[in-house]
């Protein structure tokens, strides 16, 4: 036997020395230097971080009545690349879910991707019906949905969220941030089929539940509302209707309506303007109830006496343009209060002449015109009111008895309210206070108040209204017991090109009882066919009114007296 | 002697390993059972506010003949001399 060549040997040993050494310093490389990047690599795959969501907290009336709420609901997903029969799937997922066979069978066929939604928030009972067919490449998410369980109460105001649970209308949106809440965090350690392994769940950070809201809206009062409001609309054959419902005490909104509303838990089915707040987004000339404005500067600036009288013709031209009384009639001896309680536009724009541009330009500034409330509503209508440097002659007349210019319900019933409350304005608002996850209330804080008028000057006005719903245009907003005091009015309606067409907003915004004001009513209706404010608005007002009284325990209180009239009564 | 206490050790591990995770089990279960008592407290809370819905409240007394008054008269009362109203 031969012994194999030494060179053959030492070859050997040093293949094999080398391959030890590739070997050790592969490992080398694998162990010291991409260490990290392997460890990483393991613990992607094993450790996955999942956002927890934070529970979208409740909108509540002022009673604690729940307006919204947020139930437990699932997601239901398909991957594609899994589903192996298309058409039978959809057959068999559409039904229940109420979608479109041919929808749910494009979503299956979704190209290049292995995650699409079929439907989601559906109701937990749902989700399990879906997943007991077991379908292939079927699943289900756990999720959340809003709830109205209210329906279409204050709709418009509390407003709706998308699919995702973002506010996207009303205080669902204006207090999106802190109804949502913050999300929390967990770190999931899993197995190799992907299952969570028991004691690997760690929450990193838990979610914080946002904090509910509890409004100033009175759940019922805001029901019987829409009540009158949907019957007054359909009485009248009207387009649609708004209503306010203050304390002009304390500018609460105790109910806030639109009408045609809509059903937020089937708001992609609705019509798109019915999810509009129109009591506080849109502008509409106010008409005559701007008179108790034009009436407020005569009295503050002093330019008009309540005892002084007018000779009021019927008509009056100025700069070529005609205006004139509802009623014809001959030349007039009228005071400030018959005019405001009659109605007369061309009474106050002899009074409007007295006052002059720049103190009612100014009295207009000091109640608000043109610009938003501070209630924050999304979209709040400012209103347009003509700079007063530029008015002309005509220009002080109209607007003196609400054309020419343009404000929100939300602005005209402040006015109001401001009356009411003695001359002293109060911004308007729609949200108490929010509630935070550990039931501690934090009010929202008031604006600082402001006087407008002086008390004495409210207190003449408030004459003239209570006379106006005595003696004057107003009678049909009379309550038994009561003593109502407000305004009517008729406002021709302009078109997108700003020419005036033969359609009216018939209004009566009013307060009770007169000498202590407890409640503040605007009551809106949009082309009745009826067109007149004290014919169509008033008893929308005195429906209204007698239930807030029933609702809120309000007492009669002493009346005021009338204030200085020549006019006889009706 | 090394063997044994090896083995204790090892018993120990393997014990407390296993108490470990019974404890989590524990832990899962008790979040599940919270977890089905808020969806249980969840639901009650929409069945309150849906039975307590002014709607359904109206419609429920519709249908047993009741209707809102026509007319409401208030008639204050006076006070009486003695101080009682």
């Amino acid at each position: 036997m031969t012994r194999p060549p030494a060179g053959r040997l030492v070859a050997v040993l040093v293949g094999m020395v080398l391959a030890l050494g590739g070997i050790v310093a592969r490992l080398g490389v694998l162990q010291v230097r991409e260490s990290g990047t392997y460890e990483a690599l393991g613990v992607e795959q094993r450790v996955r971080t999942e956002q927890l969501s934070a529970t979208r907290a409740e909108i509540l009336d002022r009673n604690g009545s729940p307006l919204a709420m947020t139930l437990d609901a699932k997601d239901i997903y398909a991957n594609p690349v899994l589903v192996t029969d298309p058409v039978g799937e959809a057959t068999s997922l559409a039904p229940p879910l109420g979608l479109k066979e041919r929808d749910v069978e494009a979503a299956l066929r979704t190209p290049n991707t292995t995650f699409v939604y079929i439907d989601r928030g559906v109701t937990p009972d749902m989700a399990a019906q879906i997943s007991a067919l077991a379908l292939p490449g079927i699943g289900v998410l756990p999720s959340e949905r809003r709830y109205y369980p209210s329906g279409s109460i204050a709709a418009q105001t509390v407003g709706v969220v998308n699919v995702d649970g973002s506010g996207i209308t009303g205080l669902e949106e204006q207090y999106n941030t802190a109804l949502a809440g913050t999300p929390g965090e967990r770190t999931v350690e899993l197995s190799a089929t992907g299952q969570p392994i028991a004691g690997g769940v760690q929450v990193d950070e838990e979610p914080q539940a946002g904090a509910n809201l509890e409004l100033t809206i009175d759940r019922q009062m805001q029901f019987q509302t829409q009540v009158y409001l949907r019957q007054a609309v359909a009485a009248n054959h009207a387009k649609g209707g708004s209503v306010i419902v203050m304390d002009p005490r304390t500018g609460e909104i105790y109910a806030m309506a639109t009408y045609p509303t809509f059903d937020p838990n089937a708001f992609s089915t609705a019509n798109p303007s019915d999810l509009v707040n129109r009591a506080v987004t849109d502008a509409w000339e106010p008409g005559s109830v701007n008179k108790t404005v034009t009436a407020a500067a005569a009295l503050s600036s002093g330019a008009v006496r309540p005892s002084q009288t007018f000779q009021v013709p019927g008509t009056r031209t100025i700069e070529g343009y005609t205006i004139h009384d509802a009623e014809p009639h001959g030349t007039e001896t009228m005071t400030l209060g018959d005019i405001v309680a009659h109605s007369s536009n061309v009474g106050i724009s002899l009074v409007a002449d007295r006052v002059g541009n720049q103190r009612l330009a100014q009295t207009f500034h000091a109640f608000g015109y043109g610009e938003p409330t501070g209630v924050g509503f999304p979209g709040e209508a400012s209103g347009v009111v003509p700079p007063g440097d530029q008015w002309s002659d005509i220009t002080r007349a109209t607007v003196s008895f609400g054309a020419g210019m343009s404000v929100s319900p939300l602005q005209m019933a402040s006015v109001y309210a401001t009356v009411a409350n003695g001359g002293v304005y109060v911004r308007p608002s729609l949200v108490h206070a929010t509630v935070g996850a550990d039931g501690v209330a934090t009010p929202v804080p008031s604006a600082p108040e402001h006087r407008v008028l002086s008390r004495a000057t409210s207190n003449e006005l408030t004459q003239m209204l209570a006379y106006a719903v005595k003696d004057g245009t107003g009678i049909n907003a009379q309550i038994s017991g009561y003593q109502v005091a407000g305004k009517t009015g008729t406002a021709k309606k302009v078109d997108a090109q700003g020419k005036y067409i033969d359609r009216y907003v018939a209004s009566f915004i009013g307060f009770l009882p007169a000498s202590q004001p407890r409640v503040v009513i605007a009551a809106i209706l949009d082309e009745p066919r009826t067109v007149y404010g004290g014919v169509a608005a008033a008893p929308l007002f005195q429906h209204i009114a007698r239930y807030a009284i029933q609702r809120m325990g309000i007492e009669p209180s002493a009346p005021v007296v009338m204030p200085p009239h020549r006019l006889a009564a009706p | 002697m090394v063997a044994v206490l090896a083995a204790v050790l090892i018993i120990g591990i393997a014990s407390l390993s296993a108490l470990f995770v019974q404890s989590s089990f524990s832990v899962d279960g008790l979040q599940t059972s919270l977890s089905t008592l808020q969806q249980q407290n969840t639901d009650l809370r929409e069945q309150v506010a849906q039975a307590s819905s002014p709607q359904r409240v109206m419609a429920w007394a519709r249908a047993r003949g009741m209707r809102m008054p026509d007319h409401v008269i208030t008639l204050p009362l006076r006070s009486a001399p003695g101080g009682g109203a």
